[in-house]
């Protein structure tokens, strides 16, 4: 199922972890 | 013009479309100036990081009309066609090098890195201050996608992901035909891509064996934020298919395009899926995106449009059935430009060049239709701008009918190809005598050209991050449901 308000799977965590990248040290993403 | 028509149009769908249909026109002002923005009279300086394939391809639409100053691409080999092509652009390797060096001299930046760099580079950008035009799909993941979003509003830059289709005489009237009434409401949609472009690597079970890095490539800074590793060319050759550097195999790479007239008709991003669920995979392993999926979107009502499912399929048909009438043999996507049998006029530039109108110049003169860089893969069956699934015998069901949508209405189906660049309604007896509702949506030059405008403090680009982020998320989240063990 899909959580439309947290944009991610409610039963899913493996596909969860797709959903946010992994980053390597030095690459930090911020606005 | 039929008023009736009109009238009905705007009654069938009410203030749904409200900000779908652009105002347009240049909102200029002395405020816009300190804000970054130019003026339509004055030209843009802009920089393009990744210029190996698609970034020679997208530059020719900005380049016909300002200047091209910068160029960076960690790839000496890959780059030196687009490098020559700009012989008075600054070249650099390292992308945070040329912002350091020339952010004071650009306005803008085009972005036609990997899918794993799009973050990175077009986040950097904006916090200098500089309009962003960034290859779909937008970001790898719907984090990174959020991130650019309120990166564009904080640093109030235009920005625009490079689905060109959206700009295309196909997609405009596609939904003004759907908005007209004429299909009636749209319960259901299916959308089909072929192969991963590139093909699928044949891998090892052990994964990509290590080998020397070339001297013409800085594969640390290729790498960028993903996890350090040994280098294997099939990885810089072929990463749309790997999971770590690319969206979501042929879906995630291509959804924003064959979805693109439905997500804007249908108006898709003003609500998120309710459901996304991988109902069929094959060919999937730790490294790779499938060989084949099939997902399904669940989106609820849009005002007073009802909820609709949509199918999506990698490289397969799936259960669709063709709609009723059709006659044997007769084919279920439009030509590329079909729309010239109508009376739309428009010339058939490149992929980054698509051009709505045969009238439409630059200082007078036609404008340039070289493309650009090349585009190495042919259009051939099983390629995802191709006309279908792997020509193989077997299974009629694992082979896709094309690559484009079609809307089932209650009134009717209607068709798209690829990118939008052709849309029908079906069975063709119906289309022959069809008439085109009026042309409401505005229309530009290219998708470049759009961006462009909304650089100069026009109106928005069709396809800016907030608009493009909900399309590019779901390319990756359907994909990501896939590839989990559970699926």
């Amino acid at each position: 199922m899909w959580d439309a308000n947290k944009r991610r799977f409610s039963n899913n965590e493996e596909a969860n972890k797709l959903l946010k990248p992994y980053l390597r040290k030095g690459w930090d993403l911020k606005v | 013009m039929n008023e009736h028509r009109l009238s009905r149009r705007h009654f069938f769908y009410g203030t749904l479309l409200a900000g779908a249909i652009p105002t347009g026109g240049f909102g200029s002002t002395p405020a816009l100036s300190t804000m970054g923005y130019k003026s339509p009279n004055e030209k843009l300086n802009i920089a393009a990081i990744g210029v190996g394939v698609r970034g020679p391809a997208i530059l020719v639409g900005a380049a016909a009309t300002e200047n091209i100053v910068a160029l960076c691409d960690v790839d000496e080999v890959r780059s030196a066609n687009g490098f020559k092509q700009y012989p008075n652009a600054k070249k650099y390797k390292d992308y945070r090098k040329l912002f350091d060096a020339e952010s004071k001299n650009i306005d803008a930046v085009m972005v036609a890195t990997p899918d794993h760099m799009h973050t990175p580079v077009a986040l950097l950008a904006m916090q200098h201050g500089k309009h962003v035009y960034c290859e779909k799909p937008l970001t790898r993941t719907p984090w990174e996608a959020q991130l650019l979003v309120d990166a564009a509003a904080k640093y109030k830059v235009a920005t625009q992901m490079g689905n060109q289709g959206w700009n295309h005489e196909g997609t405009k009237t596609a939904c003004e035909i759907f908005w007209s009434g004429d299909i009636g409401e749209v319960k259901e949609l299916h959308a089909w891509t072929g192969g991963i472009y590139g093909g699928q690597p044949n891998l090892p079970a052990t994964g990509p064996e290590p080998t020397p890095v070339p001297p013409t490539l800085d594969w640390e800074l290729w790498l960028g934020p993903t996890e350090q590793r040994a280098f294997n060319p099939l990885m810089t050759n072929q990463w749309r298919a790997f999971i770590d550097f690319s969206t979501g195999g042929s879906l995630g790479d291509w959804l924003v395009h064959n979805l693109g007239p439905a997500h804007l008709a249908l108006q898709l991003h003003k609500v998120s899926p309710t459901s996304v669920e991988c109902v069929f995979v094959e060919g999937k392993n730790q490294w790779l995106w499938p060989l084949r999926a099939h997902i399904v979107f669940e989106f609820p009502a849009r005002g007073s449009m009802p909820p609709v499912t949509v199918h999506t399929y990698q490289n397969m048909r799936g259960d669709f059935q063709n709609p009723p009438g059709m006659a044997e043999g007769e084919r279920l996507f439009p030509p590329m430009n079909n729309l010239a049998d109508k009376g739309r006029p428009f010339v058939q530039g490149g992929d980054g060049m698509m051009l709505v109108s045969t009238q439409l110049t630059v200082d007078g003169k036609p404008m340039n239709q070289n493309r650009g860089g090349a585009f190495p893969v042919s259009r051939r069956p099983g390629g995802p701008g191709g006309r279908g699934g792997q020509e193989t015998p077997g299974d009629p069901k694992m082979r896709a009918p094309g690559n484009g949508s079609v809307f089932v209405g209650s009134k009717g189906y209607m068709a798209t190809t690829s990118r939008g660049e052709g849309v029908w309604l079906l069975p063709a007896s119906r289309w022959a005598e069809y008439k085109l509702p009026p042309q409401l949506l505005q229309r530009g030059i290219n998708h470049q050209q759009d961006w462009i405008r909304s650089c100069k403090g026009g109106a928005p680009g069709v396809s800016e991050f907030s608009v493009a982020a909900s399309i590019s998320s779901g390319c990756r989240s359907g994909p990501s449901h896939c590839v989990s063990p559970a699926s």
